[in-house]
């Protein structure tokens, strides 16, 4: 027996998928034009699935600051924040953060995965009860596990669910953890918040929010889902990341509770691990400060989020959300959005390809997400090459369905 | 990329709209089919559907539409199956031991 034998399963799909095209997991970026612009298999590509939401990956004034943070502090820090790797670019950027978020502390982490990981396994442990939306995010899940506490799902964004299962599981001589984000990833939603804050508060419940896909878009000062929806008196934790609009990588955690700092000696992917180099961290701080002095940005992906999703829905795309950063338009079924996904990207339009086991409920999806940095000509350009993709969907719909 | 994921389009109606009394089944036998009859609808047609059936390879229910599965049972019989156990699964009578032990939890 082989040890990669019990990828069998996984290895015979992947081989189904190189056959229909280009690998969707592995897919070169060649050269970029900016933030929404790219080569990619040699072909000048307008790219509709990144996370760039606010586009500040090209910011001159974020370049600008990470060369300077380069030449003064060196490539990288070798260290652990508990040992060597705190520098004086992380303390600043913490406190930064924590005032953007007006939040009384804030850690950060060297990426977003790590920022679950090390908030819910440091605020959870085996005696306690973690109560988890369906549609998590990966991170959130092994989270969860590293924990070693009892994990309940309840179905997504429903807070009735979470009211009996809380109901259900009273945790004696344990914590109950509330876990939800602001804006589901896949298919573009956004959570109930106040009413799922107001079952966890009836229940005593702690309340963990993910703005990942939200920070930096929602909310009068791009706080996130809570801020636009005037319930941030409630989120008890909020984790984010620095790599969708603030355009590097890493992420944080912020909160009010005074003993939160206690996670920098408690939880694991904090600790053992090395921190985030100099140059991104100057690069975040210049991102966060971009998105304090223009809050054009904001108004901007959202104009542009209203244009693609009116263009796809004249173009009869079943698109799974009300238009926002996230726009992801469902197909019948894997064969004809592998087809879609590898036409698009021949045409010159990258966007996301979302499967299962990785998308809710079993559904397939093109996952196109929005940038404050397209033009007009840019989503011209994008709806003309989805015009062409529907009229072949359609002339290949009667085949493809009759196979 | 999401972990998990909701629920199959057609069965989600049947865990939102209200919420059923919970049912309680001591019989065995009857726990047995009426878990088996939840999981046809997971399986491909026709599956044979026996305790030893193994829902990965018998049943090509994957650890994400298991989940699923679990949860379309939580609701029929007002129990939680913590997600940590279902990972052990194996086969469809592990899945009915499980529910059996839930069901016996709650009393």
């Amino acid at each position: 027996m082989d040890i990669f034998d019990k990828y069998e399963t996984l290895a015979a799909r992947r081989a189904e998928l190189l056959g229909a095209g280009a690998d969707p997991f592995d897919l070169e970026i060649e050269e970029l034009f900016g933030p929404c612009e790219a080569t990619i298999r040699g072909r000048r590509t307008i790219l509709l699935g990144t996370n760039n939401y606010l586009g500040l990956t090209f910011d001159p004034a974020c370049i600008e600051a990470g060369c300077a943070a380069l030449r003064r502090f060196g490539t990288g820090t070798t260290g652990s924040r508990i040992a060597n790797g705190t520098y004086g670019g992380h303390k600043a950027l913490e406190a930064e953060i924590a005032a953007f978020m007006g939040r009384r502390a804030a850690i950060v982490f060297t990426t977003g995965y790590q920022a679950n990981l090390a908030t819910i396994a440091g605020l959870a442990g085996p005696k306690d009860t973690i109560f988890v939306d369906s549609d998590w995010h990966a991170s959130i899940f092994d989270g969860c596990r590293l924990s070693g506490a009892t994990v309940v799902r309840f179905r997504h964004n429903d807070p009735d669910d979470l009211d009996r299962r809380l109901e259900r599981n009273p945790t004696p001589g344990g914590i109950r953890l509330v876990i939800v984000e602001g804006l589901y990833s896949m298919l573009g939603d956004v959570a109930r918040l106040a009413e799922i804050a107001a079952v966890k508060k009836r229940h005593g419940a702690f309340l963990l929010l993910d703005e990942a896909h939200s920070m930096g878009v929602f909310g009068e000062r791009g706080r996130g889902v809570a801020e636009a929806l005037g319930v941030e008196a409630e989120i008890d934790f909020i984790v984010g990341t620095f790599s969708k609009s603030l355009g590097a990588i890493g992420g944080f955690a912020v909160s009010d509770h005074p003993r939160f700092e206690l996670l920098r000696v408690a939880a694991r992917p904090y600790m053992f691990t090395a921190s985030p180099g100099p140059a991104t961290i100057a690069t975040v701080r210049a991102a966060l400060a971009q998105i304090v002095a223009r809050p054009e940005l904001r108004a901007r992906i959202w104009a542009n989020a209203e244009r693609i999703h009116a263009g796809l829905a004249a173009l009869n795309f079943a698109l799974a959300a009300p238009p926002g950063p996230i726009l992801s338009i469902r197909l019948p079924d894997e064969r004809t959005t592998v087809f879609a996904w590898n036409r698009l990207l021949e045409l010159g339009v990258y966007v996301n390809l979302a499967l299962p086991p990785g998308t809710p409920g079993g559904v397939c999806l093109l996952r196109c997400s929005v940038s404050a940095a397209h033009t007009d000509a840019q989503i011209d350009t994008v709806l003309e090459r989805f015009a062409t993709l529907a009229a072949e969907l359609q002339r290949l719909a009667a085949p493809i369905a009759a196979e | 990329m999401s972990a998990g994921a909701g629920l199959p389009q057609g069965i989600a109606s049947g865990g939102r709209s209200g919420h059923a009394p919970p049912m309680t089944t001591a019989d065995p036998v009857q726990l047995f089919a009426e878990i088996a009859e939840l999981v046809r609808r997971f399986a491909p047609p026709g599956a044979v559907l026996e305790r030893s059936s193994e829902l990965t390879s018998d049943l090509s229910i994957d650890s994400v539409q298991a989940m699923d599965l679990v949860m379309e049972i939580e609701d029929r019989y007002g129990i939680d199956v913590p997600v940590n156990e279902i990972a052990d699964l194996v086969t469809l009578g592990d899945l009915v031991d499980l529910v059996a032990r839930q069901l016996a939890q709650r009393g």
